[in-house]
């Protein structure tokens, strides 16, 4: 109940400024996300640059207010013109545009922008009260528990990569490795610098996010000619929200999504299009209405979409709660605390809930004015589509040098990012998963400084892990995860195997 | 007459063209080796990537305190990892040598089983746009932020296909507002160039009104 008071003032007491940055974001993250080749992971960490002048409120108000306007834009294009203008929107493909092509527009755009709201708000209430008890209980957590933490984070990216368990990891070991370079924090020493002075002070993992995401991206689509792209016009484009006994109707669409939503929003690496997916299988599967799923049904739109806008909610949990991002555009918040210089954690509650609840408001009024402006403006933002997309990547470079360069003042930071750009780009062509990477380059470093402070203070006795109650348990999980995954990896590339041994 | 084992892809499949058994054998034996080892390039790239980044971490200096694990102990514990994996995969793909679909499994994400749609990539375009991202910053250090970035949005355009007069005021303009933008809003110090180039760069900024 703290928590929702101070957001009630928090709200009432936030600046002009404030509002007008809350309505930039909503608007650019409506962009981002009806733009093909720009997704809002790229925009959260495109607009980075522009936050520096700013005070940690006013910039981290802005981002999260274009993250969660970014999980629905996407959607406009995906259901009028058939073009996902983010990943996370290709679901929407199924039922949004078929229900298009069956003159069912107005209705498919209003489920769509209803279910953002819905699984928006009730990942917001998840946020709001749930967020404090967690972390009281985190209070009491210590390095060892920490680790386990982490080290779940790790594993669970690891979940999401059926078949290819070997890329993934050795993605995720790369990017942990890649992390390690510069002065360690604990004994001092210089780790591969190689006698550049730049790599001293570390590889910041926000310019391998901007050269793998942002760059690798722009690599990616230039050099396929930007195959793809979209350049088609929509006729008369109108949203009709749906009535209450409708809503009544689907409750258990909306629910599922939320739900799936919230809970893979606070695992790192999944984000919002793994949870748009499986959301959309859980209809295809469990729904009421699961066999006019795919043939234009309001719940193959109401399940991705709320599972889409609440991954946000459920990715502010871990981040504010323990420091530890449950999405990259999360990452990329993260990065802002830190330039700011607020540690997130328990602590945050105690030391900045004005801040944090200054979040939480901006969340919530984020949520209406993407609803508003989805519902009213979804005309103008799908003209955007008739702008060459060659324009918009030239434009990404820029950011992308910008937002590399601006970090610590150098070039140097500019030819790092360059070269994940450039490794970005040939990871996505050989199949290796970028997500573990960034994950890697974000979690490795809390995972090292966790370990050795728990080795440090246990006396090197590593038992430590196994015998403490809460990480004890977790840690257990963990080992049963990791052998269950290289099983399931084993088990799902045999039969495959097989077969291509008796065809061949 | 035959040549054994071809030694070289071009003789090897010439003797192929002419017939006979063991010259036949020989190259596709070549074919297969060396299509296995540009298959598992990558892991062996990143194998000898480990090894080296192993042996490095021994080389780390620090004022050893006894009882505790020193800088080396996380890096190395993360080569030894990426060593076994890249092993693991050598193992996998030489395994699965002759079954061509085995050799590079998709990633696949739960639920997301053929939703990605790849086109394919033209590589002369991947060099233009490699060349571009990398003379920006060269551009920058040189000509000054303002001028290089005029000239990379132009090239960018151009080279990606509009190829229409307005590229040419649409990134003078884009510079002109970049430049205003984080010089005086965000205030982020970028490079001026060096020489005459700075001295215009220095002009521009006063014109625009950011020194």
């Amino acid at each position: 109940m703290e928590s929702l008071i101070g957001t009630i003032e928090a709200i009432g007491s936030m600046s002009l400024y404030l509002w007008v940055l809350v309505i930039v974001g909503v608007l650019a993250g409506l962009l981002v996300g009806v733009l093909p080749g720009l997704t809002f992971v790229m925009g959260v960490l495109l607009l980075v640059p522009f936050t520096y002048s700013m005070g940690p409120e006013a910039a981290l108000v802005l981002l999260v207010a274009l993250y969660v306007a970014g999980t629905y834009g996407g959607a406009l294009t995906s259901i009028l013109i058939k073009i996902p203008g983010e990943p996370n929107n290709v679901p929407l493909l199924w039922d949004g545009y078929t229900m298009t092509r069956q003159g069912r527009a107005a209705e498919a755009l209003g489920w769509a922008a209803t279910a953002a709201l819905v699984g928006g708000l009730a990942a917001w209430a998840l946020l709001t009260f749930a967020a404090r008890p967690f972390a009281s209980v985190a209070l009491n957590l210590a390095a060892p528990e920490y680790f386990a933490i982490v080290m779940l984070g790790l594993a669970s990216v690891l979940l999401l990569a059926e078949k290819s368990l070997i890329p993934a990891v050795s993605a995720m070991l790369v990017g942990m490795l890649v992390a390690t370079v510069g002065v360690h924090e604990t004994t001092g020493a210089v780790r591969y610098d190689f006698g550049v002075p730049i790599l001293r002070d570390g590889v910041d993992y926000l310019i391998v996010m901007i050269g793998v995401y942002a760059l690798g991206e722009v690599i990616t689509r230039f050099s396929e000619n930007f195959s793809g792209g979209a350049n088609q016009e929509v006729g008369s484009v109108r949203t009709t929200v749906p009535g209450l006994r409708a809503l009544r109707q689907r409750s258990g669409s909306f629910l599922r999504g939320t739900l799936m939503g919230s809970v893979m929003g606070t695992v790192p690496g999944a984000g919002a299009t793994v949870a748009s997916f499986v959301s959309y299988n859980l209809e295809k599967r469990f729904g009421k209405f699961k066999d006019d799923v795919g043939k234009g049904s309001p719940n193959g739109i109401i399940g991705p979409q709320a599972a889409s806008t609440a991954t946000v909610g459920g990715a502010l949990i871990p981040l504010l709660v323990l420091g530890i991002p449950g999405s990259a555009a999360a990452a990329v918040l993260l990065g802002v605390f830190l330039l700011h210089n607020v540690q997130p954690g328990p602590r945050i509650f105690v030391e900045q809930s004005e801040l944090v609840y200054t979040i939480f408001g901006a969340l919530l009024i984020s949520l209406f004015l993407m609803f508003a402006v989805g519902i009213l403006a979804a005309r103008p933002l799908i003209r955007l589509l008739s702008v060459p997309e060659v324009y918009i990547s030239a434009f990404v470079v820029l950011f992308a040098f910008i937002g590399a360069f601006s970090l610590r003042q150098s070039i140097s930071d500019v030819w790092i990012m360059t070269a994940f750009g450039i490794i970005g780009f040939f990871m996505q062509r050989w199949d290796y998963p970028i997500a573990p990477l960034v994950l890697g380059a974000i979690l490795g470093p809390l995972a090292e400084n966790y370990f050795l402070t728990a080795m440090i203070s246990s006396a090197n006795d590593w038992t430590v892990f196994f015998t403490r109650p809460i990480s004890g348990p977790l840690m257990a999980i963990l080992i049963a995860l990791t052998v269950w995954l290289v099983y399931r990896s084993f088990r799902i590339n045999r039969p495959r195997a097989a077969e291509e041994e008796e065809s061949g | 007459m035959t040549r054994g084992a071809a030694p070289d892809r071009s003789e090897g499949s010439r003797t192929t063209k002419i017939g006979g058994g063991l010259n036949e054998i020989g190259g596709k034996q070549e074919e297969e080796r060396r299509s296995l080892l540009s298959s598992v390039a990558t892991e062996l790239v990143l194998l000898v990537i480990a090894v080296a980044f192993f042996v490095v971490a021994f080389s780390f200096e620090y004022v050893e305190q006894p009882g505790r694990l020193g800088p080396a102990f996380w890096p190395q514990v993360i080569c030894v990892g990426i060593g076994v994996c890249s092993l693991a995969s050598i193992a996998q793909k030489v395994r699965a040598r002759g079954r061509p679909a085995a050799r590079r499994a998709p990633i696949e994400i739960e639920g997301m089983d053929g939703v990605e749609e790849e086109h394919p990539v033209i590589w002369s375009r991947l060099v233009t746009v490699i060349s571009l991202v990398l003379a920006y910053p060269v551009g920058a250090i040189f000509l000054g932020y303002p001028i290089a970035t005029a000239l990379l949005l132009i090239a960018f355009m151009y080279l990606g296909g509009q190829r229409r007069w307005y590229v040419i005021p649409l990134g003078v303009f884009g510079s002109l507002l970049f430049t205003y933008v984080f010089g005086k809003v965000v205030y982020v110090a970028v490079p001026t160039g060096v020489g005459v180039f700075d001295q215009l760069t220095v002009i521009l900024y006063q014109l625009l009104g950011v020194y």
